[in-house]
């Protein structure tokens, strides 16, 4: 032990449960992008909103302003029912436009059946009311779907082939209709309750869908020589080097938010 | 596989006996892996707005695969790197967690509906808080705890410079 260290160490983290917690502070890379490309929608005219988990806004006027994060362990959409105690959410519209929702750490539901963890994904409201009905886990993928990796390591080829596999999983195409809880309905590109429209149906080839989404890996440090090899073919954006204000920060923001006001309705 | 030079040993307690466990396997794992060849900002650039076509209907370029080289750090470069790592990462945090209260907060002001006209002038008060962990954090505790940043730092570069200079006199 280091007397000196240990000492610093305690007189930061030792009073405070939430940053003596592996997984406090720790969080905060997550949070930082996520709220980053809400405070770069809200300036590009979007109308945007926190949102507690059992669906009511947060005000300024509100005794209880809590932004609550998502847990250590993944979970789905938590009933509205159980209360504002669970992960809340950031809401954001076009004005005139549809309402999306930006997740925080929510599991979806792949055609297997497996669930897999995005960091931070975009779905429609409609989808995430519908799921607030009960609590449980979209089926499909999200129009945005972003990996976060708060590590010091470069990212591995593997890093990009799991985060490929994953959004292969949950990729469900017109030839994918089997799969689904209603086959004889329109093959749409997450359930339940998605909106209807070109925009949100299923599409017939993974090109295409990976086209018609946004997809990137957010990294503190930089990927390994050879990682970009996959990423133009499965439309994934590497974007190195986030970090407080840094300019690897503002191209990613810059990118994503670039595609929402672009593409979504 | 670099081989963990054992006179990091007593920060890595440290960290885990701090709470810090998280950090402590981060140094680990970076020193055991090495520090490997990088994509430029220039390669990843290139990747990126190759997507940007790709999304416009044209055929993506191939990259091609290579190799990354692996250097190992040796016992100094370890203690250096571990001694800088527990800094940079706690001051990352804090910052980060700072401004993404302010964003938040800047967010609940922005936002217009029912219940914000009546307090139009009242500024928003943003805490976080996690679903699994029990308490809160607010900006006040932020910049205490980034107040006692340089303490920290000071001792963890009296402790690599002791380290390092330990090795060199035995």
């Amino acid at each position: 032990m280091i007397p000196a260290v240990q000492s610093a160490l305690n007189s930061i983290l030792g009073n405070n449960p939430v940053l003596n917690n592996a997984n406090g502070a720790g969080r905060a890379f997550e949070l930082y992008i996520m709220t980053g490309i809400a405070v770069e929608m809200q300036s590009r005219g979007f109308d945007v909103w926190l949102q507690r988990s059992d669906g009511t806004r947060i005000y300024p006027s509100d005794p209880n302003q809590a932004f609550i994060q998502r847990g250590g362990a993944p979970t789905g959409v938590a009933a509205a029912s159980a209360g504002a105690n669970n992960a809340s959410v950031i809401g954001m519209s076009r004005p005139g436009g549809a309402v999306w929702e930006l997740w925080n750490g929510i599991q979806f539901r792949g055609r297997s059946g497996g669930l897999h963890e995005i960091d931070i994904s975009l779905v429609p409201e409609s989808v995430a009311s519908d799921l607030r009905i009960a609590g449980g886990c979209p089926l499909g993928r999200p129009r945005v779907a972003i990996e976060c990796k708060d590590h010091v390591s470069a990212g591995s080829p593997d890093e990009m082939r799991a985060f490929v596999a994953r959004l292969y999983d949950l990729s469900l195409l017109q030839g994918h209709r089997s799969y689904l809880p209603n086959p004889s309905a329109t093959t749409m590109a997450i359930y339940p309750a998605s909106p209807s429209g070109a925009f949100y149906e299923a599409k017939q080839r993974y090109w295409d869908e990976n086209r018609n989404s946004f997809n990137a890996i957010a990294r503190q440090s930089g990927f390994t020589a050879g990682s970009r090899t996959m990423t133009s073919y499965y439309s994934i954006e590497p974007h190195s080097s986030i970090s407080l204000n840094s300019s690897g920060f503002t191209t990613l923001i810059q990118a994503v938010c670039q595609w929402i006001d672009n593409n979504i309705p | 596989m670099a081989t963990i030079d054992s006179r990091i040993t007593p920060l890595v307690e440290t960290l885990i006996a701090s709470g810090a466990d998280s950090i402590a396997l981060e140094i680990l794992l970076e020193i055991r892996r090495g520090r490997v060849d990088e994509d430029t900002e220039e390669e990843l650039r290139e990747a990126r707005e190759a997507i940007g076509h790709f999304r416009k209907g044209e055929r993506p370029p191939e990259f091609v695969p290579r190799e990354p080289e692996v250097r190992h750090l040796n016992g100094e470069e370890q203690i250096e790197f571990a001694a800088e790592y527990a800094i940079e990462c706690l001051t990352r945090d804090l910052e980060m967690a700072e401004a993404s209260l302010e964003n938040l907060n800047k967010i609940t002001m922005g936002s217009d509906g029912d219940g914000a006209s009546a307090v139009a002038n009242k500024p928003a008060n943003i805490v976080l808080r996690w679903v699994d962990i029990e308490g809160a954090l607010d900006r006040k505790q932020i910049e205490e705890a980034r107040a006692k940043l340089p303490e920290l730092r000071e001792a963890l570069s009296a402790w690599s410079t002791a380290a390092r200079e330990g090795a060199k006199s035995e």
